[in-house]
């Protein structure tokens, strides 16, 4: 999967990147993102001129843009520190978002990430977490009492995150969006490990459940078209994977599903027949940039200018 | 004087370019250009002499987009380009060449063929009379095509251009520069190509465990060779062993790569301009959004309004940009118009040019002060009597 654009929204505000010197108002509806240019600056020094910023004891969601050697190890264990450090100040923080970063800065699957436990010891009260980048990522011993959110965006996932979100404890999650990846870019888990997910006895109070960016995506549509989760699931999130029609059908073929609210299969590889079939359902129903559709002529005559 | 100003015009004659130019003639109630069409000037050059008059005014359009006139460039390239190291077709292949639509050819060789048909235009015209002019120079078209040499040529101006690693040769020569300069992204490019043909952005992480070239190039290997096509399907590259044998057979066209300057973002997505300069001042401005970093991309490319940039972008750094691209037109003075490929670099504080095409002026849709870029050019070489600088590429009719 590639990350072409920076996220315009995060927890429900629209994501504003701060300047040095730049006021801070209108938390309820900004995430202020926080990021070095390419080759230019220093997180730390930025994020310390944020923490100085009066008014910044109100902000509420915050958003990681880059931070200075992302594709080498080691780096990000500060960026963490800080963060963690900031809680007496930022003690209104409710949603993080760690390396909101397009391709064109840094492949998702080339952030190197590390251990968040600090993060959730320093936030209790946090309710959105999210994170890019499958390398080298450790969520720890995930327990958290108010964490409503949970984003994991890779590449492709070590199945250590997976089994570590396997053994979470978060009473309150109610969106779990894990985007799998590849086996080319770090995909270790095995499906098994994802069976507390989609069999729906890991969260109870899950409304969202997020599949995303898998090459399993196939197994993954027939394991939740038999489980029980779909009764109790508002969003099922299959998008950017490689679902074909034996995973479509198996989906098709629940009962369950006309009960979603939405059902997201954007950029899957479906037939025709099949994407016909998704939009008699009656539900909402994302089937756009399928794969398989109208192949086209890519080739073209470089104009002599 | 104007209205009688004589237009004769060198192009592929089914090209929408010829039409778009006739049509601003109409408008302005001058007289329609004689046509010159590449096919007849290469087969019979003197008939370039039949059309032309004392005071005619010659306007070189791009050769591209005709297999024939193409196949006839490159035959004009053959002597040179055995002379050189370069990759090259021999006459007997060239003939029985069809064509291959997105097949990257001969850009070394097509441009040394291109160079002899410039000299020939430009030979041809000045030995007719001396009153005769053009809108842009053949020989600064010429430099135009040779874009390594535009880049040094700006940054000894002081524009700012990305950091260049000059003409490379092979991945082992590329992997060289970049150690030496310390540098961890490059954008791979043809010394002699455009609309985003032949591009390779190369990157790799410190230790060199991480290697990823992302290209514009889908490369077919058959027994015998290798072909490179221009695709639209973005290509990501991460076997270090792929991405070598790519940027060999790329260089084997003359390369040269310099510094991958991430670009600015606008609502989301990233960005870098067209600017059309006329008498070396920007005129029309085209910002091209993309979702890969090769914004030059032509078609299926999101265009956003300059207006909009301008609410993102600080007033002194827009004007700066401008400055840059006044700056570089005007290292071709003899040129009336040039298309500039402006960076604007992630943080929209700076720029860079990235590359100066001499017919890019084909921005169809836009406008600068309720005109298209061809009635602006034609109106600026016509009346306007206080040019910005030293522009003598047209006496003034």
């Amino acid at each position: 999967m590639t990350i072409n654009s920076c996220m315009s929204e995060f927890a429900g505000r629209r994501v504003q990147t701060w300047k040095p010197g730049q006021k801070i108002s209108d938390v309820q509806n900004i995430a202020f993102k926080v990021g070095i240019e390419p080759d230019e600056g220093d997180w730390s020094e930025i994020f310390s001129g944020f923490l100085e910023t009066p008014g910044v004891e109100k902000v509420q969601a915050l958003v990681v843009g880059a931070w200075e050697d992302m594709v080498e190890g080691g780096v990000c264990d500060a960026v963490v520190e800080e963060i963690a450090d900031a809680a007496a100040k930022l003690t209104k923080l409710e949603a993080l978002f760690l390396a909101d970063v397009t391709f064109e800065e840094c492949e998702i699957s080339w952030i190197v990430q590390t251990d968040m436990s600090p993060i959730f010891t320093a936030y209790p009260q946090l309710k959105v977490f999210g994170v890019r980048g499958g390398s080298e990522l450790d969520l720890g011993d995930l327990e958290h009492e108010n964490l409503e959110v949970l984003i994991v965006e890779t590449g492709g996932l070590d199945e250590s995150v997976v089994k570590q979100v396997g053994k979470s404890r978060l009473p309150k999650l109610r969106h779990l969006e894990l985007w799998l990846g590849d086996g080319g870019y770090g995909a270790s888990f095995e499906l098994e490990d994802l069976r507390p997910f989609i069999s729906g006895e890991k969260f109870p109070n899950l409304k969202y459940l997020g599949l995303r960016n898998s090459e399993e995506a196939d197994a993954i549509a027939k394991l939740l078209a038999e489980s029980p989760v779909l009764s109790r699931l508002e969003v099922l999130d299959l998008s950017l994977g490689t679902i074909g029609d034996e995973g479509g059908e198996a989906l098709l073929a629940s009962p369950e599903i006309k009960k979603l609210k939405k059902l997201n299969l954007r950029h899957n590889y479906f037939s025709e027949a099949v994407i016909k079939q998704f939009s008699a359902l009656g539900i909402e129903v994302d089937t756009s940039e399928n794969e398989r559709s109208a192949k086209q002529d890519d080739r073209y005559v470089s104009v002599s200018e | 004087m104007s209205r009688r100003a004589h237009f004769v015009l060198i192009a592929n004659s089914d090209s929408p370019r010829v039409e778009g130019f006739q049509k601003a003639l109409a408008h302005l109630n001058l007289a329609q250009a004689d046509i010159v069409s590449y096919e007849n000037l290469l087969s019979n050059p003197s008939c370039l002499s039949q059309v032309l008059r004392a005071d005619s005014i010659v306007r070189v359009e791009s050769p591209g987009r005709n297999f024939r006139v193409e196949q006839k460039i490159l035959q004009l390239g053959i002597q040179e380009a055995s002379r050189e190291n370069y990759y090259w077709i021999e006459q007997d292949k060239l003939e029985r060449c069809e064509f291959d639509k997105g097949l990257i050819l001969a850009p070394r060789q097509w441009y040394l063929g291109y160079q002899a048909v410039l000299q020939m235009i430009a030979g041809q015209v000045e030995a007719f009379s001396s009153a005769c002019s053009f809108m842009n120079h053949p020989v600064e078209i010429a430099m135009m095509f040779d874009k390594p040499h535009c880049q040094s040529r700006f940054q000894r101006v002081g524009v700012e251009v990305p950091q260049q690693f000059g003409l490379i040769d092979s991945f082992e020569h590329l992997d060289c520069m970049m150690r030496v300069n310390g540098a961890s992204r490059v954008f791979l490019k043809l010394a002699h190509g455009s609309s985003a043909s032949g591009l390779i952005a190369y990157r790799r992480n410190r230790n060199g465990t991480k290697h990823q070239a992302v290209t514009t190039i889908e490369k077919i290997s058959s027994y015998q060779d290798i072909s490179l096509y221009n695709s639209r399907k973005i290509r990501k590259i991460d076997s270090l062993a792929e991405i070598n044998t790519l940027v060999d057979a790329l260089c084997r066209h003359r390369c040269f790569a310099e510094d991958w300057l991430p670009k600015a973002q606008l609502e989301g997505l990233s960005f870098d301009l067209r600017v059309l300069t006329i008498g070396a001042n920007p005129h029309h401005v085209v910002v091209r959004q993309s979702k890969t970093p090769f914004t030059n991309l032509h078609l299926r490319n999101k265009r956003a309004s300059v207006e909009l940039l301008k609410s993102h972008m600080d007033a002194e750094a827009f004007n700066a940009a401008m400055s840059a691209c006044q700056q570089a037109a005007a290292c071709f003075p003899r040129s009336l118009y040039a298309g500039i490929d402006l960076i604007i670099r992630s943080g929209m504080h700076r720029h860079a040019i990235a590359e100066i095409n001499a017919f890019g002026d084909q921005l169809n849709g836009i406008e600068f002060r309720g005109k298209d870029t061809y009635s602006s050019e034609i109106e600026v070489l016509l009346y306007d009597n206080a040019p910005a600088r030293d522009f003598q590429g047209a006496s003034i009719g």
